[in-house]
């Protein structure tokens, strides 16, 4: 058994499995029941030596439980699943009926199962409606902490085109997470502004620049100035970059305000209180330090909040991943960041709220 | 530095050519592979984020070659882990990303300088056969 961090821990991205396929298939409306569940293979990048990790799976509630919930001290684990890149086929009425089937699966299957277990509310934005829809109809049980989506999208994330589903989740007090995978698969646009990589090591480590063009948009179309109350997280996508954006967007902003007359402040100072990000997989600069000095030049010591991807190959140990960072850091993306940009319900924070876990952790 | 005890792991036809034994020795976990009929041993744990890199699926891996060659090499000789999918060479412990230590013999002779952090290595054991019996050396 690894050194055990001595506090609670929230987990932003965790990717429960399919254990049946067919116990989403039957809750399809009938129109929809010949058609099955789409396989979501991404044959265009594969990783070539396995997408999960060999030692572990999630594709039951057991394995989830013994591989990760009961493994390491976690307050709450959030389930995001695998099927943002339904938001990527072309048939917008199937891909909604798959969605939710699917949403009452995850929710059916796997939240019933442990209250430490919160959902992710998959949703398609090529049909903004209808996913809003989606988020209305589920909305309302707090055994959903968050809405997800493919992190590739048809527009920029901030266009006027995904207003009504910004709206939906500033009204249902749930935050928005952007999950990577489906660039340059399906229906969407090729994974780079350049093309198609080669491999899956370029795809993968090109994922940054989606978020790059995602958060340079959201910040740009003033959609926390529309709607003040909606929260984003950033899956996956890093973190290094933002240091880059926040200064050339700020710089170039100066000249350009006038393009953009709705924001109030510069473009960067959005970021605080609307925009997190997600952990793994967590850079590991060559250098002792660097890491927490890029957090502190990123500004992210209030933003970031820890996360696994259990059980994929590129999974970050809850014990092990953090170790270079200081203590007080430690806390904060631990659980202290999420306890405001997720919603969770009384019975995780009042869990958080106890005074035994303000202990300092145990350097790892 | 303690004198290594010897360990029995299993009897020598539990461990046939491109297989492994995990086992408990020592307060730790090692890993014993038989490679064509010679028997090596490493720490079953990744320097990375400590997995359990014995685990991991055995293959050979491709070596330096011209830009769009691949030329394969190292079959049966290669670990990576169950985890991340790094890549360590079983009969020396040596990470195979390091530059210029694809070559095991290049890395015996040469660079030695290195700090722990720049060359992650598992630590390695030496194995045998005692009469039907393959041992460990911790």
């Amino acid at each position: 058994m690894p050194a055990q961090p001595s506090h609670l821990i929230i987990d932003c991205d965790v990717h429960q499995g399919v254990h049946d396929v067919q116990e989403i298939a039957r809750r399809l409306p009938a129109n929809f029941r010949d058609r099955g569940v789409a396989t979501l293979n991404r044959n265009e990048y594969k990783q070539p030596h396995g997408g999960d990790r060999v030692d572990a799976n999630a594709s039951s509630y057991e394995a989830l439980r013994t591989g990760l919930l009961d493994h390491f001290p976690y307050a709450a684990g959030i389930a995001s699943g695998t099927f943002t890149r339904v938001g990527l086929l072309p048939d917008l009425d199937y891909a909604a009926a798959l969605l939710s089937a699917y949403n009452d699966y995850v929710a059916d299957y796997w939240l019933a199962r442990d209250e430490r277990l919160l959902g992710a509310i998959t949703v398609s934005m090529a049909d903004p409606h209808l996913a809003a829809r989606e988020i209305r109809r589920l909305g309302a049980e707090d055994k959903w902490a968050m809405v997800t989506i493919t992190s590739t999208t048809f527009f920029p994330l901030g266009n006027r085109f995904y207003h009504p589903v910004f709206e939906a989740c500033a009204e249902m007090n749930l935050p928005l997470a952007l999950h990577p995978g489906g660039e340059g698969t399906g229906a969407a646009h090729p994974p780079t502004a350049n093309g198609f990589p080669t491999t899956y090591l370029e795809w993968h480590t090109n994922l940054s620049a989606s978020y790059m063009t995602q958060t340079c948009s959201a910040l740009c179309e003033g959609i926390f100035v529309k709607f003040p109350d909606l929260r984003l997280i950033l899956l996956e996508g890093g973190f290094s970059w933002l240091p880059h954006l926040k200064w050339r967007l700020d710089k170039n902003w100066k000249g350009l305000r006038d393009t953009v007359p709705w924001l109030e402040m510069a473009p960067s100072e959005y970021l605080a209180g609307h925009v997190w990000m997600s952990t793994q997989p967590i850079e590991e600069p060559p250098g002792r330090g660097q890491l927490q000095q890029m957090i502190e030049i990123a500004q992210v010591e209030d933003a970031l909040m820890f996360s696994s991807d259990f059980p994929h190959w590129d999974y970050d140990d809850p014990t092990h991943a953090l170790r270079p960072l200081p203590d007080a850091m430690k806390e904060k993306i631990y659980f202290k960041n999420a306890l405001k940009a997720l919603r969770l319900p009384a019975r995780i924070t009042e869990k958080l709220a106890a005074p035994t876990l303000a202990s300092p952790l145990v350097a790892a | 530095m303690k004198t290594p005890t010897v360990h029995r792991v299993c009897p020598l036809s539990e461990l046939p050519v491109g297989e492994r034994k995990i086992i408990e020795v020592g307060g730790f976990s090692v890993g014993v592979f038989n490679i064509d009929g010679e028997f090596y041993a490493i720490k079953n744990l990744c320097p990375h984020q400590l997995a359990p890199l014995c685990k991991g699926k055995i293959s050979g891996t491709t070596l330096p070659g011209k830009v769009g060659e691949y030329l394969y090499g190292h079959e049966g000789e290669i670990i990576r882990c169950p985890w991340h999918r790094w890549e360590f060479n079983i009969k020396t412990g040596r990470s195979v990303f390091n530059p210029h230590r694809v070559r095991v013999k290049a890395y015996e002779t040469g660079i030695e300088a290195e700090t722990e952090e720049d060359d992650p290595g598992v630590e390695t054991f030496a194995a045998e056969v005692q009469g039907d019996w393959v041992v460990v050396y911790v």
